[in-house]
């Protein structure tokens, strides 16, 4: 089905993991299918048990499926020593992914293994300064940090050595909301500059509308409904989906008052 | 919620750099005192060495003679043997046995916890089986069969007491092994393209350094107490060696005419034994994690 | 005020500094039977406001202000006086759901644990009571319910059984941290309908701190915005969010994405990280900030005062007002 479409980046084919706890299996993604073209984002929507972060696994290749296959730029995704994945993972909290007792510059800069010392620490300057971290933080440690700007760290070890695919698992459920909408801008912003495609996971329908140009609901494993963003939000075909859209938006949250800024008509900055 | 707080307080996350200094100034009572100890016992067997001569030279006019008398401060053993030089020497073997086994024992047992944890399986199986048995087994029958075998040689004897004293580095390396592993930085560090040694080392042992030196500080304690238990049975160190345990063990059959004899080595050993629980308490109660304070 | 909860000042200090709070201060008043929503982000102070009305500060810090209930002729002051009505007219629920269980003891054995010891309730009630509050809780098989440890429990159980235990004593404020933000989506809605059925019932007062500013909305009468350690907006909660005030709070509903016709896009965001309630120097904090910065924002904290039912703590927005209102 997919074997020379160099648009699709990221391609699953009845993806199943399955895995064993004592005596139990338990099936964590169960005949998973979806595609990711050059340069776009799909969000990747479940609640907790949904099998969302182990599909991250599985994409960056930190764990094999059972049956099915998972292709990151054509080939299934190997980690090798001395190579760092073609998949990069941004995790969800921003403190522990980080070593606490490394420099920054140190942990932005591990995989960049064939250069030396110098050319590392240049690599991680630059790609510090592009997310927004100065020079003068370059030999910190992650615990002077705040959340966003660990995240905005982690996001640049994501980038170091230009992967053409960023997994998000998510990114921002620690953080702020105004941290977060920093974040999310950050993310977009690198997106069109460096033409990543990226997997953001959330359980954030309104985060998701945010970065999406696909969404795929996932449910105990299973795909639930996947297809292009704008109709999903427009009105979901799968009673789960809309079930989640209602709980979101609906009578609740910030949608049910008018939001000021689209009420007054104002861009966004 | 972000979990390094912004108000400068920090509760539950770690900040090697920024809190040792307030945190000494706090609660360092047991660690200044134990080191202190410590370093006030080597500085003592130094000097005991000076004054009293070597803790070899026998001189049998003058056995058994009391503290402060003839030059000889501490006073002499059955065979004339000065035993504030005997101290002297005798800390220092104490102090040299300790440190060997704790080395041994901790690169053994973080070897075995960290390969146990990174690699899991049946490495992990067989590992911890071994842990187990070594554990069952009761030290001292142990080594008293094989002192008889190894005799009167302090490498073998840092190896025996090494061999009992693995398993808790093992079983602690392995389960802060098996913790971390899941932590991000670690799978980042595989993601990364980092081999598992390179992670065993960069990611893992930092975080280990401090209970390490905890259970190295206690563990130097006992290991000095099997040490002088065994010599003073025999079995251990024996002359040449210089052996607190040994001169105990003179001491005892003339404790009533010669106190001197068993009471200064045995004041030396406890005091040694004290400084480094001290010393261990210190470190556990300054690097402990305040989480009082929760989530901010 | 039957069973309502008045809140004077509170302030929060580092130990052994004075002059200007860190914290607060924080003033409100709420009549049984509603719920106040604090809203803030990290370094807002919303948090150690919570404790500090609880009476559980950190060790190095000192509050100021005082809290008064309702079938009290003297207000609560200090720590100690506010600790110990924790259990008893004050029930306390945190983010955390799994946090308020023992793993060794089954839910039964610490349900009525609590009352029994501080002598509110004898055994027999105590566990009476629970069955009941269970009940109300969404347990219909009581029995089986009790016998559960924690790690049999969800991440919804805990909290409902946690909310459960947290009403035994029939407080007169419940102390909410976070409550839902532990739990998926279509827990929260749950687990707040519950809070709100329990203080409606009961005439209790909800204090409920969250950065969650569309749950706030929804079950909460009276909102308090915080930041940098200092109120910047109080007022009802639809009025305020349906027309924010102060930049602040204006720019926190613009950054909140929300389900709507636009996809993908940029969202309003405020630039620069938040400011510490500690690091402060003087005038307004929000000022480096705020798009409406004046130098007199920067030299001149300012103080809460009402416009339209709200007060807003701003500078520009004050002088707005002055400027539409017509002198006297």
């Amino acid at each position: 089905m997919s074997e020379s479409r160099p648009e699709m980046v990221v391609v699953a084919e009845n993806l199943t993991r399955h895995y064993r706890v004592g005596n139990q299996l338990v099936r964590a993604l169960e005949d998973v299918s979806f595609e990711v073209r050059r340069g776009t984002t799909l969000a990747v929507i479940g609640e907790s048990g949904s099998g969302k972060s182990t599909l991250t696994r599985l994409i960056t290749g930190l764990e094999r499926p059972t049956s099915g296959r998972i292709l990151v730029n054509g080939v299934p995704p190997m980690l090798k020593p001395g190579r760092p994945a073609s998949a990069q993972l941004v995790f969800q909290d921003p403190a522990g992914s980080v070593n606490p007792y490394r420099k920054i510059w140190k942990s932005v800069s591990e995989p960049l293994h064939h250069l030396n010392r110098a050319s590392r620490k240049q690599a991680a300057k630059e790609i510090l300064a592009r997310v927004g971290i100065g020079e003068d933080r370059l030999s910190v440690r992650p615990g002077r940090l705040s959340g966003g700007q660990l995240q905005r760290v982690a996001i640049a070890r994501a980038l170091v050595t230009k992967s053409s695919v960023i997994v998000c698992d998510e990114p921002t459920s620690a953080l702020d909301v105004s941290v977060q909408a920093q974040i999310l801008n950050l993310l977009q912003e690198l997106q069109e500059e460096l033409g990543f495609s990226c997997v953001f996971v959330t359980h954030d329908l309104a985060v998701a509308q945010v970065v999406a140009d696909q969404v795929m609901v996932l449910r105990d494993g299973r795909v639930c409904e996947l297809g292009d963003a704008p109709s999903f939000f427009a009105g979901p075909r799968n009673s789960y989906s809309m079930a989640l859209l209602d709980a979101t938006s609906g009578k609740h949250g910030l949608a049910g008052l008018e939001s000021f800024a689209t009420r007054r008509g104002d861009k966004p900055a | 919620m972000s979990t390094v707080d912004v108000f400068g307080i920090r509760g539950a996350s770690l900040d090697p750099n920024e809190r040792v200094e307030s945190r000494w100034r706090n609660r360092s009572g047991s660690l200044s005192v134990g080191l202190g100890l410590l370093g006030a016992l080597v500085v003592f067997s130094f000097v005991a060495t000076i004054v009293g001569g070597s803790p070899a030279h026998q001189d049998l006019n003058a056995a058994l003679v009391g503290p402060g008398t003839g030059g000889h401060l501490l006073g002499t053993d059955p065979l004339g043997r000065d035993v504030l030089a005997w101290i002297g020497g005798g800390i220092r073997t104490s102090l040299e046995v300790a440190l060997g086994v704790v080395a041994l024992s901790v690169a053994t047992g973080w070897t075995v916890g960290v390969a146990s944890g990174l690699l899991g399986g049946w490495v992990d199986i067989v590992l911890m089986r071994i842990a187990d048995i070594q554990l069952s087994i009761p030290p001292l029958p142990v080594f008293i069969a094989v002192s008889v075998v190894i005799s009167n040689n302090m490498t073998s004897l840092i190896i025996l007491i090494a061999v009992f004293g693995w398993v808790p580095y093992a079983r602690l390396c392995r389960s802060r092994v098996l913790t971390e592993r899941e932590r991000g930085y670690v799978s980042a560090a595989r993601l990364a393209g980092r081999t598992r040694t390179a992670i065993a080392f960069v990611h893992v042992l930092p975080g280990l350094t401090t209970e390490i030196s905890v259970l190295a500080s206690l563990q130097a304690g006992i290991c000095l107490l099997w040490e002088a238990a065994l010599s003073f049975l025999g079995l251990g160190l024996q002359p040449p060696y210089v052996s607190l345990g040994f001169l105990m063990s003179e001491g005892r059959e003339v404790l009533y005419q010669a106190w001197w004899v068993a009471v200064f080595p045995g004041a030396a050993l406890a005091l040694l034994v004290i400084g480094f629980n001290l010393t261990g308490d210190g470190i556990r109660d300054l690097f402990k994690h305040d989480t009082s304070v929760g989530n901010l | 005020m039957s069973r309502g909860l008045k809140v004077s000042d509170l302030t929060i200090r580092r130990k052994g500094r004075s002059g200007e709070a860190a914290i607060g201060p924080l003033s409100f008043q709420a009549e049984g039977g509603t719920a106040v929503g604090i809203v803030g982000e990290s370094g807002s102070g919303k948090t150690m406001s919570l404790r500090a009305i609880m009476g559980l500060l950190p060790p190095g810090f000192v509050m100021g202000g005082d809290v008064q209930l309702a079938d009290d002729a003297q207000p609560l002051s200090g720590d100690e006086a506010l600790r110990a009505e924790l259990g008893r007219r004050f029930g306390v629920i945190l983010q955390d759901p799994f946090s308020a269980f023992d793993p060794l003891k089954s839910v039964g054995s610490q349900i009525a644990e609590g009352v029994v010891r501080r002598g509110i309730l004898p055994r027999g009630k105590a566990l009476e009571r629970a069955g009941t509050l269970l009940a109300q809780m969404g347990f219909p098989y009581v029995e089986g319910t009790l016998g559960l440890f924690r790690h049999q429990l969800s991440g919804g159980m805990a909290q409902r059984i946690a909310i459960a235990m947290a009403v035994m004593p029939n407080p007169t404020v419940l102390l909410a941290d976070e409550p839902t933000s532990a739990l998926d989506a279509s827990l929260r809605i749950e687990v707040l309908e519950l809070l709100r059925n329990y203080i409606q019932t009961n005439a209790a007062v909800l204090v409920m701190v969250s950065h969650d500013l569309g749950l706030i909305a929804d079950f909460c009468e009276q909102l308090i915005v915080m930041y940098g350690g200092q109120v910047v907006e109080r007022g009802p909660a639809r009025m305020l969010l349906g027309n924010p005030q102060h930049p602040y709070t204006q720019a926190l509903v613009g950054c909140a994405p929300h389900i709507g016709t636009e996809g993908r896009r940029r969202l309003l965001s405020i630039q620069g990280s938040a400011a510490s309630p500690f690091d402060h120097s003087v005038g307004c904090r929000f000022a480096p900030r705020c798009p409406l910065a004046l130098d007199l924002c920067r030299s001149v904290e300012p103080e809460l005062a009402e416009v339209d039912h709200v007060s807003v703590a701003c500078h520009v927005v004050q002088m707005r007002t002055e400027a539409l209102e017509p002198h006297v």
